[in-house]
């Protein structure tokens, strides 16, 4: 990305440890900053990749998911095991557990902690990769293994589980497997999957225990151990007071700026889409992959010009032996409408507006209904006429 | 500069040419057209090709410069 003028700062300082503040790190120098570059981790390891640890990790074709890039070698400095504590605009300081850092640009790349639930059991979690550790040992024949949620999470994890024999019970409060993402007709087609899973849907827990999970009808499912998988929340804790504006997020504009001399991008970030008219809270690995190069042009561009990062969203699982990817972002209105394939090999869904253009495609073992739908989500007034 | 896309691992995420449409296509299917032997990225365009590789949750793109 080639910019006209790039600012001339001293010392930009990147708070964060995974893709996106790796990748932030990539592109500040790609695009020109020769200053310091200083990398913040709260994590005691080099940025690594999550994708794995609910996937290669747990089935073991993973042991390292660290990123291949040399940061070092960038010259960028780094502080691993320092979570950061506060900050504080005016001063252009960020405070962590080992003492203040000073900057003239910031980047906010905390990313996003697991929901707990309550309760003093043992209750593991997926977000770091001493968490996938963990959790393949624990993937024994026999074992008794409780997933808390039936979304893209519990899903892989209930496939690992599985797959290495364990006895799996998934638990999940709503109608169906991904139904809070995708709604209960597409859940209704990934039930079949779950066949040898003893799922049970429509369930909702009030804590775990050590014995194992306890239900709000007070029934207890025993484990041998327990993983929830339920949903994230940005890590912005340590941004109170500082007088950003924090809404589920981190917000940022169009070009993931949050104040001056900040911005934020990844899962922490909730950024303003002109796409789709919102704010948009995404926590899915192409964020936190293609939007560091344009924070790092925010941050770097002198006047007001520069790239906006508004991508179609995609996501992907892999669960089950089948290949889901989703691509776009429904309405709330907006209802999926069942597509079978004539050659039989997988089946999607489509969601459309009241205007009939298509907003968001699930395919399940098709790529190519995914790249027929960028081209149509791609098009300014996508128009598909169903038949 | 070229590049080789990994018939084992382009699984048709798309991403590639979703960033840089420039230099990669895929094909009906929804895979890289590219797959498996060595392409030409046109010069002028090398920026655009690194997005787009770096775009691939699954690292199938590599570049030879």
């Amino acid at each position: 990305m080639k910019m006209a003028e790039v600012r001339r700062m001293d010392r930009i300082v990147v708070v964060g440890g995974g893709l996106a503040a790796s990748r932030s790190c990539v592109a500040l120098r790609r695009q020109g900053h020769d200053g310091d570059v200083v990398l913040i981790a709260a994590e005691p390891h080099m940025p690594y990749d999550r994708p794995p640890l609910s996937k290669g990790m747990l089935h073991g074709t993973c042991t390292d998911p660290t990123l291949p890039v040399d940061l070092t070698g960038l010259g960028v400095q780094i502080q691993l095991g320092t979570a950061a504590t506060g900050l504080g605009p005016g001063e252009r300081t960020v405070t962590t557990i080992s003492g203040e850092v000073t900057y003239d640009g910031l980047v906010i790349a905390t990313g996003a902690r697991p929901v707990r639930l309550p309760g003093d059991g043992e209750q593991l979690l997926l977000r770091t990769v001493d968490d996938a550790r963990v959790l393949r040992d624990r993937l024994v024949p026999g074992a008794r293994i409780v997933v808390i949620g039936a979304s893209w999470i519990g899903a892989e994890v209930v496939t690992a589980a599985i797959t290495a024999g364990c006895r799996v019970t998934c638990l999940e409060a709503g109608p169906g497997p991904a139904a809070q993402v995708c709604g209960a007709e597409v859940a209704e087609r990934f039930m079949p999957w779950w066949e040898g899973v003893d799922l049970r849907c429509g369930t909702a827990v009030a804590r775990v225990e050590c014995a194992g999970v306890l239900l709000q009808d007070e029934t207890l499912v025993p484990a041998d151990t327990v993983i929830t998988g339920i949903g994230v929340r940005p890590e912005t804790g340590w941004l109170e007071g500082s007088g950003l504006q924090l809404d589920r997020g981190v917000v940022v504009d169009e070009r993931l700026r949050a104040a001056p001399g900040i911005v934020a991008v990844g899962d922490v970030a909730a950024r303003w889409s002109p796409r789709w008219n919102r704010h948009l809270r995404i926590t899915h690995w192409d964020d936190a992959s293609s939007g560091p190069a344009v924070a790092a042009a925010s941050l770097l561009a002198e006047g007001d010009s520069g790239p906006v990062y508004d991508p179609v969203p995609y996501f992907w699982s892999d669960q089950f032996g089948h290949k889901v990817q989703y691509l776009g972002r429904p309405g709330t209105e907006d209802k999926p409408e069942f597509c079978e394939p004539a050659d039989e090999r997988g089946w999607s869904f489509a969601w459309f507006d009241a205007e009939r253009r298509l907003t968001a495609v699930l395919a399940v073992d098709r790529p190519r209904d995914i790249a027929q739908a960028r081209r149509l989500l791609a098009s300014d007034s996508p128009r598909l006429v169903a038949t | 500069m070229r590049y080789l896309v990994d018939q084992a691992l382009c699984c048709g995420h798309g991403q590639c040419a979703a960033l840089a449409p420039e230099v990669y296509g895929l094909d009906d299917d929804g895979y890289n057209k590219e797959v498996g032997h060595l392409a030409d990225v046109e010069p002028g365009l090398e920026e655009a090709a690194r997005t787009g590789a770096m775009a691939c949750p699954d690292a199938a793109i590599r570049l030879f410069e």
